[in-house]
Protein backbone atom coordinates (compact mmCIF):
# COMPACT_ATOMS: atom_id res chain seq x y z
CA UNK A 1 0.00 0.00 0.00
CA UNK A 2 1.57 3.40 -0.47
CA UNK A 3 2.76 5.08 2.07
CA UNK A 4 1.01 8.38 2.13
CA UNK A 5 -2.07 6.08 1.83
CA UNK A 6 -1.37 4.71 4.97
CA UNK A 7 0.22 7.80 7.12
CA UNK A 8 -3.27 9.65 5.62
CA UNK A 9 -5.39 7.08 7.18
CA UNK A 10 -3.58 6.73 10.35
CA UNK A 11 -3.97 10.54 10.56
CA UNK A 12 -7.43 10.66 10.12
CA UNK A 13 -8.30 7.79 12.86
CA UNK A 14 -5.72 9.58 15.02
CA UNK A 15 -7.76 12.87 14.69
CA UNK A 16 -11.03 11.00 14.96
CA UNK A 17 -10.25 10.18 18.11
CA UNK A 18 -9.32 13.09 19.46
CA UNK A 19 -12.60 15.13 18.29
CA UNK A 20 -15.03 12.63 18.71
CA UNK A 21 -15.31 12.26 22.45
CA UNK A 22 -14.78 16.51 22.50
CA UNK A 23 -17.75 16.79 19.65
CA UNK A 24 -19.85 14.50 21.65
CA UNK A 25 -19.50 15.27 24.99
CA UNK A 26 -19.46 19.35 24.33
CA UNK A 27 -22.91 19.20 25.06
CA UNK A 28 -23.39 18.10 28.27
CA UNK A 29 -22.01 18.98 32.03
CA UNK A 30 -18.99 16.91 33.62
CA UNK A 31 -19.49 13.96 35.89
CA UNK A 32 -18.29 14.92 38.79
CA UNK A 33 -16.39 11.46 38.77
CA UNK A 34 -14.89 12.58 36.08
CA UNK A 35 -13.20 15.88 37.27
CA UNK A 36 -11.89 13.60 39.83
CA UNK A 37 -10.41 11.16 37.26
CA UNK A 38 -9.08 14.38 35.27
CA UNK A 39 -6.65 15.06 38.10
CA UNK A 40 -5.48 11.78 38.13
CA UNK A 41 -4.88 11.37 34.64
CA UNK A 42 -2.03 13.17 33.91
CA UNK A 43 0.60 11.41 36.62
CA UNK A 44 -1.24 8.29 35.64
CA UNK A 45 -0.56 8.55 31.80
CA UNK A 46 2.82 9.13 32.66
CA UNK A 47 3.59 6.11 34.72
CA UNK A 48 1.65 4.02 32.15
CA UNK A 49 3.63 5.39 29.02
CA UNK A 50 6.62 5.09 30.94
CA UNK A 51 6.06 1.69 31.34
CA UNK A 52 4.92 0.50 28.11
CA UNK A 53 7.99 1.95 26.39
CA UNK A 54 10.39 0.69 28.53
CA UNK A 55 8.73 -2.79 28.26
CA UNK A 56 8.76 -2.55 24.05
CA UNK A 57 12.58 -1.13 23.95
CA UNK A 58 13.98 -3.94 25.59
CA UNK A 59 15.41 -6.68 23.30
CA UNK A 60 13.74 -10.26 22.92
CA UNK A 61 15.06 -13.14 25.10
CA UNK A 62 18.30 -13.45 24.34
CA UNK A 63 21.58 -13.12 26.59
CA UNK A 64 21.06 -8.96 25.90
CA UNK A 65 18.01 -8.99 27.86
CA UNK A 66 19.57 -9.28 31.65
CA UNK A 67 21.82 -6.26 31.25
CA UNK A 68 19.40 -3.93 29.22
CA UNK A 69 16.58 -4.73 32.20
CA UNK A 70 18.93 -3.98 35.07
CA UNK A 71 20.25 -0.62 33.81
CA UNK A 72 16.84 0.60 32.78
CA UNK A 73 15.44 -0.76 35.77
CA UNK A 74 18.24 1.17 37.48
CA UNK A 75 17.64 4.48 35.73
CA UNK A 76 14.33 4.43 36.84
CA UNK A 77 14.32 3.53 40.45
CA UNK A 78 17.15 6.05 40.78
CA UNK A 79 15.38 8.76 38.73
CA UNK A 80 11.98 8.10 40.72
CA UNK A 81 13.65 8.15 44.24
CA UNK A 82 15.92 11.61 43.00
CA UNK A 83 12.58 12.95 41.92
CA UNK A 84 11.21 12.45 45.28
CA UNK A 85 13.58 13.72 47.00
CA UNK A 86 14.94 16.79 45.26
CA UNK A 87 11.52 17.72 43.63
CA UNK A 88 13.65 18.36 40.29
CA UNK A 89 12.60 16.72 37.20
CA UNK A 90 15.62 18.19 35.63
CA UNK A 91 17.92 16.89 38.33
CA UNK A 92 16.31 13.34 38.06
CA UNK A 93 16.39 12.79 34.51
CA UNK A 94 20.14 13.81 34.93
CA UNK A 95 20.74 11.57 37.51
CA UNK A 96 18.91 8.35 35.32
CA UNK A 97 21.03 9.49 32.44
CA UNK A 98 24.04 9.24 34.45
CA UNK A 99 23.08 5.64 35.48
CA UNK A 100 21.93 4.28 32.45
CA UNK A 101 24.46 5.28 30.85
CA UNK A 102 27.55 3.88 33.46
CA UNK A 103 25.80 0.52 33.91
CA UNK A 104 25.81 -0.03 30.08
CA UNK A 105 29.13 0.91 29.97
CA UNK A 106 30.11 -1.47 32.78
CA UNK A 107 27.27 -4.26 31.32
CA UNK A 108 28.91 -4.07 27.66
CA UNK A 109 26.22 -2.86 26.16
CA UNK B 1 -21.03 31.19 30.62
CA UNK B 2 -20.07 33.62 27.03
CA UNK B 3 -17.31 32.44 25.55
CA UNK B 4 -15.56 35.35 23.07
CA UNK B 5 -14.98 35.30 19.57
CA UNK B 6 -11.75 33.34 20.06
CA UNK B 7 -12.90 30.45 22.06
CA UNK B 8 -11.89 32.47 25.72
CA UNK B 9 -14.08 31.01 28.45
CA UNK B 10 -14.91 34.24 30.61
CA UNK B 11 -15.74 31.84 33.75
CA UNK B 12 -13.03 29.86 33.34
CA UNK B 13 -10.16 32.70 33.24
CA UNK B 14 -9.23 35.00 35.49
CA UNK B 15 -10.87 37.95 34.16
CA UNK B 16 -8.16 40.32 34.79
CA UNK B 17 -5.72 38.41 33.47
CA UNK B 18 -4.78 39.59 29.37
CA UNK B 19 -5.16 36.14 27.31
CA UNK B 20 -1.90 37.39 26.33
CA UNK B 21 -0.52 36.34 29.67
CA UNK B 22 -2.01 33.19 29.24
CA UNK B 23 -0.52 32.19 26.38
CA UNK B 24 2.46 33.06 27.11
CA UNK B 25 2.81 31.30 30.88
CA UNK B 26 1.51 27.99 28.71
CA UNK B 27 4.21 28.62 26.70
CA UNK B 28 6.86 28.77 29.14
CA UNK B 29 4.77 25.87 31.52
CA UNK B 30 5.67 23.68 28.07
CA UNK B 31 9.26 23.88 27.29
CA UNK B 32 10.47 21.55 30.00
CA UNK B 33 7.88 19.29 28.92
CA UNK B 34 9.55 19.91 25.28
CA UNK B 35 12.95 19.29 26.22
CA UNK B 36 11.57 15.81 27.94
CA UNK B 37 9.92 14.70 24.85
CA UNK B 38 12.67 16.08 22.11
CA UNK B 39 15.11 13.50 22.41
CA UNK B 40 11.70 10.99 21.26
CA UNK B 41 10.93 13.46 17.82
CA UNK B 42 15.26 13.07 17.02
CA UNK B 43 14.52 9.35 17.57
CA UNK B 44 12.06 9.37 15.25
CA UNK B 45 13.69 11.55 12.61
CA UNK B 46 16.71 9.46 12.58
CA UNK B 47 13.93 6.31 12.17
CA UNK B 48 12.34 7.98 8.97
CA UNK B 49 15.72 8.19 7.67
CA UNK B 50 16.74 4.98 8.79
CA UNK B 51 13.70 2.66 7.59
CA UNK B 52 14.46 3.07 3.66
CA UNK B 53 10.78 4.14 3.41
CA UNK B 54 10.28 8.12 1.62
CA UNK B 55 11.64 10.85 3.96
CA UNK B 56 8.86 13.11 3.13
CA UNK B 57 6.64 10.16 4.28
CA UNK B 58 7.98 9.94 7.52
CA UNK B 59 7.85 13.15 8.03
CA UNK B 60 4.53 13.94 6.91
CA UNK B 61 3.46 11.69 10.26
CA UNK B 62 4.64 14.78 12.22
CA UNK B 63 1.67 17.07 11.28
CA UNK B 64 -0.41 14.00 10.48
CA UNK B 65 -0.50 11.55 13.01
CA UNK B 66 1.28 14.05 15.88
CA UNK B 67 1.57 10.81 18.29
CA UNK B 68 5.16 10.07 18.72
CA UNK B 69 4.58 6.38 19.35
CA UNK B 70 2.26 5.88 17.19
CA UNK B 71 4.39 7.64 14.41
CA UNK B 72 7.44 5.30 15.58
CA UNK B 73 5.07 2.38 14.96
CA UNK B 74 3.94 3.35 11.75
CA UNK B 75 7.59 4.14 10.31
CA UNK B 76 8.43 0.28 11.12
CA UNK B 77 5.04 -0.90 10.07
CA UNK B 78 5.81 0.59 6.61
CA UNK B 79 9.40 -0.64 6.48
CA UNK B 80 8.07 -3.84 7.10
CA UNK B 81 5.18 -3.65 4.26
CA UNK B 82 2.64 -4.30 6.78
CA UNK B 83 -1.41 -4.62 5.73
CA UNK B 84 -3.16 -1.32 6.36
CA UNK B 85 -5.21 -3.40 8.54
CA UNK B 86 -2.41 -3.77 11.09
CA UNK B 87 -1.66 -0.40 10.59
CA UNK B 88 -5.06 0.89 11.90
CA UNK B 89 -5.38 -1.72 14.63
CA UNK B 90 -2.40 -0.51 15.70
CA UNK B 91 -2.79 2.91 15.34
CA UNK B 92 -6.03 2.71 17.06
CA UNK B 93 -4.75 0.84 19.92
CA UNK B 94 -1.28 2.98 20.25
CA UNK B 95 -3.70 6.50 19.93
CA UNK B 96 -6.89 5.70 22.48
CA UNK B 97 -5.81 7.21 25.40
CA UNK B 98 -6.18 10.53 23.46
CA UNK B 99 -9.55 9.71 23.37
CA UNK B 100 -9.57 9.38 27.45
CA UNK B 101 -7.96 12.72 26.95
CA UNK B 102 -10.74 14.36 24.81
CA UNK B 103 -13.42 12.96 27.02
CA UNK B 104 -11.88 14.66 29.95
CA UNK B 105 -10.88 18.36 28.29
CA UNK B 106 -14.43 17.91 26.45
CA UNK B 107 -16.61 20.04 29.51
CA UNK B 108 -14.02 22.53 29.56
CA UNK B 109 -14.38 23.39 25.99
CA UNK B 110 -18.18 23.05 25.50
CA UNK B 111 -18.29 26.75 24.98
CA UNK B 112 -15.77 27.23 23.07
CA UNK B 113 -16.37 27.87 18.87
CA UNK B 114 -16.46 24.82 16.76
CA UNK B 115 -13.25 26.22 14.93
CA UNK B 116 -11.21 26.09 18.32
CA UNK B 117 -12.72 22.86 19.40
CA UNK B 118 -11.37 21.26 16.23
CA UNK B 119 -8.02 22.92 16.65
CA UNK B 120 -7.26 22.32 20.34
CA UNK B 121 -8.14 18.23 19.69
CA UNK B 122 -5.79 18.43 16.98
CA UNK B 123 -2.83 19.52 19.26
CA UNK B 124 -4.04 17.02 21.91
CA UNK B 125 -1.09 15.01 23.38
CA UNK B 126 0.43 13.81 26.03
CA UNK B 127 2.24 17.04 26.81
CA UNK B 128 -0.74 19.72 25.89
CA UNK B 129 -2.93 17.41 28.10
CA UNK B 130 -1.17 18.15 31.03
CA UNK B 131 -0.46 21.31 30.70
CA UNK B 132 -4.60 21.76 29.66
CA UNK B 133 -5.52 20.53 33.19
CA UNK B 134 -2.78 22.47 35.04
CA UNK B 135 -4.03 24.97 33.18
CA UNK B 136 -7.39 24.75 33.91
CA UNK B 137 -7.27 23.92 38.06
CA UNK B 138 -5.31 27.10 37.99
CA UNK B 139 -8.24 29.05 36.88
CA UNK B 140 -6.15 30.09 33.83
CA UNK B 141 -8.18 30.48 30.25
CA UNK B 142 -8.04 28.56 27.13
CA UNK B 143 -4.94 30.48 25.84
CA UNK B 144 -2.92 28.83 28.68
CA UNK B 145 -3.49 25.52 26.61
CA UNK B 146 -3.37 27.32 23.20
CA UNK B 147 -0.04 28.90 23.98
CA UNK B 148 1.55 25.49 25.27
CA UNK B 149 0.13 23.49 22.99
CA UNK B 150 1.50 25.54 19.79
CA UNK B 151 5.03 25.62 21.19
CA UNK B 152 4.48 21.58 21.66
CA UNK B 153 3.83 21.19 17.91
CA UNK B 154 6.32 23.32 16.87
CA UNK B 155 9.37 21.68 19.05
CA UNK B 156 7.65 18.39 17.95
CA UNK B 157 8.07 19.07 14.21
CA UNK B 158 11.86 20.45 14.25
CA UNK B 159 13.05 17.91 16.78
CA UNK B 160 12.00 15.29 13.90
CA UNK B 161 13.80 17.23 10.95
CA UNK B 162 16.67 17.50 13.06
CA UNK B 163 17.00 13.72 13.80
CA UNK B 164 15.95 13.53 9.96
CA UNK B 165 19.08 15.71 8.76
CA UNK B 166 21.66 14.17 11.69
CA UNK B 167 20.19 10.76 10.81
CA UNK B 168 22.78 8.29 10.81
CA UNK B 169 24.96 10.27 12.90
CA UNK B 170 23.16 8.92 15.24
CA UNK B 171 24.23 5.69 16.77
CA UNK B 172 21.19 3.46 17.85
CA UNK B 173 23.15 2.36 21.43
CA UNK B 174 22.86 5.96 22.57
CA UNK B 175 19.20 5.21 23.11
CA UNK B 176 18.36 8.54 23.18
CA UNK B 177 14.19 7.95 23.22
CA UNK B 178 15.04 6.50 27.06
CA UNK B 179 15.67 9.97 27.94
CA UNK B 180 12.18 10.62 26.84
CA UNK B 181 10.96 7.39 29.55
CA UNK B 182 13.02 9.07 32.65
CA UNK B 183 11.23 12.61 31.91
CA UNK B 184 7.85 10.54 32.29
CA UNK B 185 9.11 9.10 35.41
CA UNK B 186 10.24 12.16 37.09
CA UNK B 187 6.84 13.76 36.36
CA UNK B 188 4.91 10.88 37.52
CA UNK B 189 6.51 10.68 41.16
CA UNK B 190 6.44 14.81 40.98
CA UNK B 191 2.35 14.74 40.04
CA UNK B 192 1.79 11.81 42.70
CA UNK B 193 1.14 14.00 45.80
CA UNK B 194 -1.91 12.21 47.27
CA UNK B 195 -2.21 8.51 48.49
CA UNK B 196 -4.79 7.79 46.13
CA UNK B 197 -2.33 9.13 42.94
CA UNK B 198 0.96 7.17 43.38
CA UNK B 199 -1.84 3.91 44.21
CA UNK B 200 -3.09 4.76 40.44
CA UNK B 201 0.57 4.89 39.28
CA UNK B 202 1.73 1.92 40.65
CA UNK B 203 -1.39 0.25 39.15
CA UNK B 204 -0.59 2.07 35.81
CA UNK B 205 3.35 1.15 35.46
CA UNK B 206 1.73 -2.44 36.33
CA UNK B 207 -0.91 -2.54 34.22
CA UNK B 208 1.02 -0.90 31.23
CA UNK B 209 3.86 -2.53 31.59
CA UNK B 210 2.35 -6.23 31.33
CA UNK B 211 -0.29 -5.03 28.65
CA UNK B 212 3.19 -4.24 26.36
CA UNK B 213 3.21 -7.71 26.46
CA UNK B 214 0.17 -8.03 24.28
CA UNK B 215 0.69 -7.72 20.39
CA UNK B 216 -1.30 -4.45 19.87
CA UNK B 217 0.85 -1.69 21.58
CA UNK B 218 -2.30 -1.81 24.06
CA UNK B 219 -0.39 -1.58 27.05
CA UNK B 220 -0.38 2.71 27.66
CA UNK B 221 -4.79 2.74 27.06
CA UNK B 222 -4.49 -0.74 29.55
CA UNK B 223 -2.47 1.13 32.38
CA UNK B 224 -3.96 4.30 32.02
CA UNK B 225 -7.62 2.48 32.41
CA UNK B 226 -6.03 0.62 35.59
CA UNK B 227 -4.88 3.34 37.04
CA UNK B 228 -7.72 5.75 37.21
CA UNK B 229 -9.96 2.99 38.58
CA UNK B 230 -7.44 1.86 41.10
CA UNK B 231 -7.14 5.58 42.17
CA UNK B 232 -10.59 6.36 42.38
CA UNK B 233 -11.24 2.72 44.26
CA UNK B 234 -9.14 3.72 46.85
CA UNK B 235 -10.63 5.30 49.74
CA UNK B 236 -11.04 9.18 50.06
CA UNK B 237 -9.34 10.53 53.31
CA UNK B 238 -11.90 11.49 56.10
CA UNK B 239 -12.67 15.38 56.90
CA UNK B 240 -11.68 16.11 60.03
CA UNK B 241 -14.94 16.37 62.46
Amino acid sequence: VNGWIVVGAAGIVTYLLRITPVTLLSRHDTPPWMDRASGLMVPVAFAALAAAATVAGLPGPTDRLAPALIARLSAIVVTAVVAHRFRSAGTAVAAGVIVFATLNLSLGR
Amino acid sequence: MHPSADGTDTATAHPDRPRRTDAIAGARAMIPLLAGVTPMGLVIGVAVVQSGIPVAVGLATGPLIYAGSAQLAIIDLLRQRAPLLIVMVSVLAINARLALYGTVLAGRWRTTPRWWRALAAYLLIDPSFIIGVDGYQQRRGHAYYLGGAVVLWLGWQASIVAGAVIGSAVAPSLELDFVAILYLVAMAVLKATEPAVRVGVVAAAVAAAVGALLPIHSGPVIGIVAGVAAALAYPAPRSPA
